[in-house]
């Protein structure tokens, strides 16, 4: 009798094997699940943090690209040290607080940086922390566009903007501009 | 017995419902996730093939006209620039305004076309379009635009070279001439080739006036033979006499001779390269003479004081003297004369220069043209 009522009540619940089983399957998805949710989440920041990089780089090589060129700074004899670009700013009275609608030629924009980013008037771009940091290179071109030296044949400019965000690059572009450019890029 | 088995059945598709919802949950979740990072990609790779079009364009810019400004026409079978930048490929073209197929040659119509610019990066192909155009003034208008009192283009199509003598605009006739060809001169006017074989030309009408101060300017492209040619004269059929002016080349030399009624002048000036065009200018009047190679350092005659003399019957004749010795030189031109103005007034040097520079920003961009196409 024992033995049969014992029978019964087994047979009205589960047994251990079924509710561990049960709890490895539901743990197994919820851990997938929330690993997937982790890594999605983590790839929506990276995403909208480089779809913003790439924003402000594009935006930043736009505007310098469109910048003259000086024809008297064309075949200038520009290392394009950190110390001419200083050089550079100080003859045209332009300091480093100075915004770039200041700068008179493309040159100018060489070795400059801002975090965080700031638009042309130097107010900083909202939504951005100092994490963020926007910085110019400017080099010398060849007439195909290869980096040269002083003394070759100079045509224009490399213009290479990098986005960083805690020191990692985020987004980085470069476009070239050369004296013939003025004529399209007047502004 | 069969209720447990219910219970136990609905407690499996319980778990299995929940576990099948998280997971398409939690897959959903990252696919979307996915796809938004893949439009993040393309618009990077737009972006990057954007600015590389535009370095595209700027390289095409530069290799369509010179350190200048100025027009530069290439043989290049229509690639005008290409770079890699970005991760990107770019090319530069022409292409027609109407059909936008690529045109066959980098030479610019005279209707203007497109310059495209292309760049593919990943996913992204991007087009910068804009309309080119040569709109820069010929060496006619140029020229005309400055006053002249008569003009001889001689660059009128084929058959009669035509000009007015009075009116200094286009039309007429020379008198005679017998041209063996045609050559291109600059801003590819084409002009008559005299070979060197009484070949040339004479103005249909006198060049029956007085100047006191004036200018000549002219193109000149001499051939091999440059040894003591006349390419212009004003002078009489039969008759040397005052009021003549002779050009023609001294051992390879422009020179001019002005005779008049005092001492006449002779000026020799800068070397005239082989086959190549050369502007020649020369100014007279009571400050003297002077003789330019294109608007370079001019040869002077400070004591010169003269102008052009009326003389009855004179005509301006070009590419020899037709028979005529005039000072020793009878060898007809081999080569080309281009644009003969005469002016009653001495030119500044800019207005020389404007001349000069026929090709002086000839490249007119419309920015409103100017528009991206991303596919």
């Amino acid at each position: 009798m024992n033995r049969r009522s014992t029978t019964g009540v087994r047979r009205r619940c589960f047994t251990l094997l079924e509710v561990v089983m049960s709890s490895i399957v539901v743990a197994l998805m919820l851990v997938g699940a929330m690993n997937a949710a982790t890594a999605a989440r983590a790839l929506t920041t990276t995403t909208n943090e480089r779809a913003a990089a790439w924003r402000l780089a594009e935006d930043l090589a736009s505007e310098v690209a469109t910048a003259p060129i000086d024809p008297m700074h064309a075949n200038f004899v520009l290392d394009l040290t950190e110390f001419t670009a200083n050089l550079l700013r100080t003859v045209a009275s332009i300091d480093a607080d100075s915004p770039r609608a200041d700068f008179p030629t493309i040159d100018y924009y060489h070795k400059w940086s801002a975090s965080p980013p700031e638009d042309v008037q130097g107010a900083a771009l909202p939504g951005f922390d100092a994490t963020w940091s926007r910085s110019v290179e400017i080099a010398m071109i060849d007439e195909v566009g290869s980096d040269t030296l002083v003394g070759a044949d100079i045509v224009g400019r490399r213009v290479t903007v990098t986005v960083r965000r805690r020191g990692e690059t985020l987004a980085e572009i470069t476009v070239l501009r050369t004296l013939s450019g003025d004529t399209l890029w007047q502004r | 017995m069969a209720a447990v088995k219910r219970r136990r059945g609905t407690i499996y598709v319980f778990v299995m419902l929940t576990s099948a919802i998280v997971a398409s949950l939690a897959i959903g979740g990252a696919v979307a996730r996915r796809s938004m990072a893949d439009r993040m990609h393309d618009a990077s790779d737009a972006a990057r093939a954007r600015q590389t079009a535009r370095s595209v364009f700027e390289l095409a810019l530069n290799t369509l006209t010179d350190d200048d400004g100025d027009w530069v026409y290439t043989d290049a079978r229509n690639v005008l620039a290409d770079v890699i930048l970005n991760r990107s490929f770019a090319t530069a073209y022409f292409a027609d305004k109407t059909t936008h197929f690529k045109l066959t040659t980098a030479e610019l119509p005279a209707s203007g076309a497109y310059l495209i610019a292309e760049a593919y990066t990943g996913n992204a192909r991007v087009r910068l379009a804009c309309e080119v155009t040569d709109t820069g003034p010929d060496l006619h208008a140029r020229a005309l635009s400055l006053g002249p009192i008569r003009y001889y283009p001689l660059n009128e199509g084929s058959g009669s070279i035509g000009m007015s003598e009075s009116t200094a605009t286009l039309g007429g006739v020379y008198s005679d001439s017998n041209i063996s060809g045609r050559t291109t001169g600059p801003e590819d006017g084409n002009a008559p080739w005299f070979s060197d074989n009484n070949d040339n030309a004479g103005s249909a009408a006198g060049a029956n006036f007085d100047i006191g101060n004036g200018t000549i300017t002219f193109w000149v492209n001499p051939g091999a033979d440059r040894w003591d040619r006349v390419i212009a004269m004003k002078a009489g059929y039969f008759s040397q006499g005052n009021g003549d002016v002779v050009f023609l080349i001294d051992d390879d030399r422009i020179a001019v001779y002005h005779e008049i009624s005092g001492p006449d002048s002779y000026l020799v000036g800068d070397n005239l390269p082989e086959n190549t065009w050369s502007f020649v200018t020369y100014s007279f009047g009571q400050s003297g003479a002077k003789l330019r190679v294109n608007v370079n350092s001019p040869s002077t005659n400070g004591s010169f004081k003269g102008g052009l003399e009326y003389t009855f019957d004179d005509i301006f004749r070009f590419g020899g003297p037709a028979g005529y010795d005039y000072a020793g030189v009878d060898e007809e031109l081999d080569g080309s004369v281009l644009g003969f103005a005469v002016f009653d007034r001495i030119l500044t040097t800019p207005e020389l220069r404007y001349i000069y520079e026929i090709d002086e920003i000839p490249l007119t961009i419309d920015p409103d043209s100017t528009r991206w196409i991303v596919d």
